[in-house]
């Protein structure tokens, strides 16, 4: 048994284009212990979605060794790679990613109700998680009608549904203004006050005093490094 | 799954609705194409049902059919055939192309009348509804003149051209210059030996000789019924291809967090068969508000609803599969950007 919730061991990720070769992460190394939060650093392009893509069990590794809650990621395929994606983890996604057609709660509740849970309890769950990231008022609002914060604490609370060990997001605070990041980053960090393990992918350095506890440096062979 | 289908449905709803409305004009015209194909073949039964009822025909041999080649001949050729005389001629009234069936109709249980009564005297006159005459309204085959008694129903032959019923010797007088011939003997009996130049026709014979000048037409119609068909598929194909890509994010999204391919793409499935069937009952509706504007009568047969409802969900079926492809082949990663 590993004491670390998220290890990431030696990971090689390589593409090959047809004039190109490219290895957004080459000999990567992460090992996140439960109730932290991490935050992975970089420019553009220096592998941090990828790792994040990774972690969730969506593209492969050329080499290397990861596990979330000793589940060995990049051996998952089928119906076990969906129940991950469902219980073991929630995604943030840099975009929101909301479904426009759905309202918060729904949008919140979609990922009980495609795993088959019954409607009334999946809304209770999303009613319940609106009302922690503070949008109890708005679950009947669509994407459109709210703001990019508030669309992106709908998108924490669709992460948190499945009650997952541990929260990734891409660049949650990319697409905000500095208030609206700024209560994002608050929630999150009132996440990890109460135990969950987060792992964010950020280019905002000012972001980082007020949550990291790891700081993960995605630039290319590099490992991750404590930081204070 | 459904609450998601309904949820799209209800945001896209103005592209829904042209998209159902679309596919309902195209429905709705192959409703009218199945109705007229349906008349085309139903219509000759019919008119040999109302001239003759259910009884066979004796007729001269080297002749076809009494609707399509008559030639009448001398009524004494008959005498050994027991039977009802009949003459069936193609003529014009008020300037109105006609099928004229002469008999006598004092024992006539046909056609069966919708109102007014049978053709006893001459200048009497039963005429299918569809010439648009009503009962006392006087008429004219060429200078004779004549007054409608009775109106019947489905009583036209070769797409349209209405059955007038008169008195023999009335039709004799106008059509033959009151020479006795006839046309046929209408006999409930198979004779056990006619003479060689007679011949029976039973009444499906006479139904499917009827039909035979139609065969072109009836061709033409199923061609448009196919290509139509092929429309139909091809609009609800492009309709839920281009679904899938517009909503390639979220469904790279909904399979971020643990939506199967098979539910993904079986609402896209599900998405496509409701447009269908709304789009169906949409052209259902406008059928009926069109078809009697059509000059031939339109008789959509109520298998039409099945034939054309299991079609369109057939097509929207094998269309969706390409949006079910496209479905397979997003990528969750693609959610993140």
């Amino acid at each position: 048994m590993s004491p670390y919730l998220v290890a990431v061991d030696d990971l090689v990720v390589e593409y090959t284009t047809d004039r190109y070769t490219v290895r957004p992460l080459d000999g990567f190394c992460l090992h996140a212990p439960p109730g932290q939060l991490v935050a992975l650093l970089g420019p553009s392009g220096s592998g941090k979605t990828t790792l994040l893509s990774i972690l969730s069990g969506m593209i492969p590794a050329t080499s290397g060794t990861v596990t979330v809650n000793n589940t060995d990621v990049l051996a998952l395929k089928g119906n076990a790679l969906e129940q991950y994606r469902r219980s073991t983890i929630g995604i943030v996604f840099q975009g929101f990613n909301l479904i426009p057609s759905l309202t918060a709660r729904e949008n919140v509740a979609a990922p009980l109700l495609l795993a088959g849970t019954k409607r009334k309890v999946a809304l209770a769950r999303a009613d319940q998680l609106l009302d922690e990231v503070g949008l109890g008022d708005r679950g009947g609002h669509k994407p459109v009608q709210m703001s990019g914060g508030q669309q992106q604490r709908v998108a924490v609370a669709r992460g948190l549904v499945g009650d997952p060990m541990v929260l990734l997001a891409d660049e949650p605070t990319a697409n905000l203004g500095h208030i609206s990041a700024e209560s994002v980053v608050e929630l999150l960090r009132r996440l990890r006050d109460r135990g969950r393990t987060i792992v964010i992918s950020t280019h905002d350095e000012r972001l980082l005093p007020a949550v990291a506890q790891f700081k993960a440096s995605a630039e290319r062979s590099t490992t991750a490094t404590e930081s204070a | 799954m459904f609450l998601l289908i309904l949820r799209d449905l209800q945001y896209r709803r103005w592209i829904v609705g042209l998209t159902i409305l679309l596919m309902a004009i195209v429905m709705t015209l192959l409703f009218i194409m199945s109705g007229l194909v349906n008349q085309f073949n139903t219509e000759p039964g019919l008119a040999t049902q109302r001239a003759g009822g259910d009884r066979n025909w004796i007729v001269a041999q080297g002749t076809g059919g009494p609707f399509t080649s008559p030639r009448p001949i001398d009524a004494e050729m008959f005498t050994s055939v027991p039977g009802d005389d009949v003459l069936v001629t193609m003529g014009s009234l008020d300037g109105l192309r006609v099928s004229i069936v002469g008999r006598n109709y004092d024992r006539a249980t046909e056609p069966v009348l919708t109102t007014g009564t049978y053709p006893l005297q001459p200048g009497d006159i039963v005429i299918d509804e569809s010439a648009g005459y009503q009962v006392g309204d006087p008429v004219l085959f060429g200078r004779a003149p004549g007054r409608v008694v009775g109106l019947t129903s489905d009583a036209t032959v070769l797409a349209g051209v209405p059955i007038v019923f008169v008195e023999l010797g009335f039709h004799q007088d106008i059509a033959l210059g009151g020479r006795n011939l006839i046309l046929a003997r209408l006999t409930d009996q198979i004779p056990e030996r006619l003479p060689p130049e007679l011949k029976l026709m039973t009444p499906d014979e006479v139904a499917e000789d009827t039909l035979l000048p139609l065969d072109g037409a009836i061709a033409s119609v199923t061609l448009v019924q196919v290509l139509l068909w092929l429309i139909t598929i091809i609009i609800i194909a492009a309709i839920i291809y281009i679904s899938a890509l517009e909503r390639t994010r979220d469904f790279a999204v909904l399979k971020a967090v643990g939506g199967k391919n098979r539910d993904l793409g079986l609402s896209l499935l599900v998405q496509g068969v409701v447009m269908t069937l709304l789009a169906v009952a949409v052209a259902g509706v406008l059928q009926m508000f069109l078809a009697p504007s059509f000059p031939l009568k339109v008789r959509v047969a109520s298998s039409a609803w099945f034939t054309i409802g299991a079609g369109a969900v057939a097509a929207a079926l094998a269309a969706g599969l390409a949006g079910v492809m496209k479905v397979r082949a997003t990528a969750p990663a693609e959610a993140f950007g």
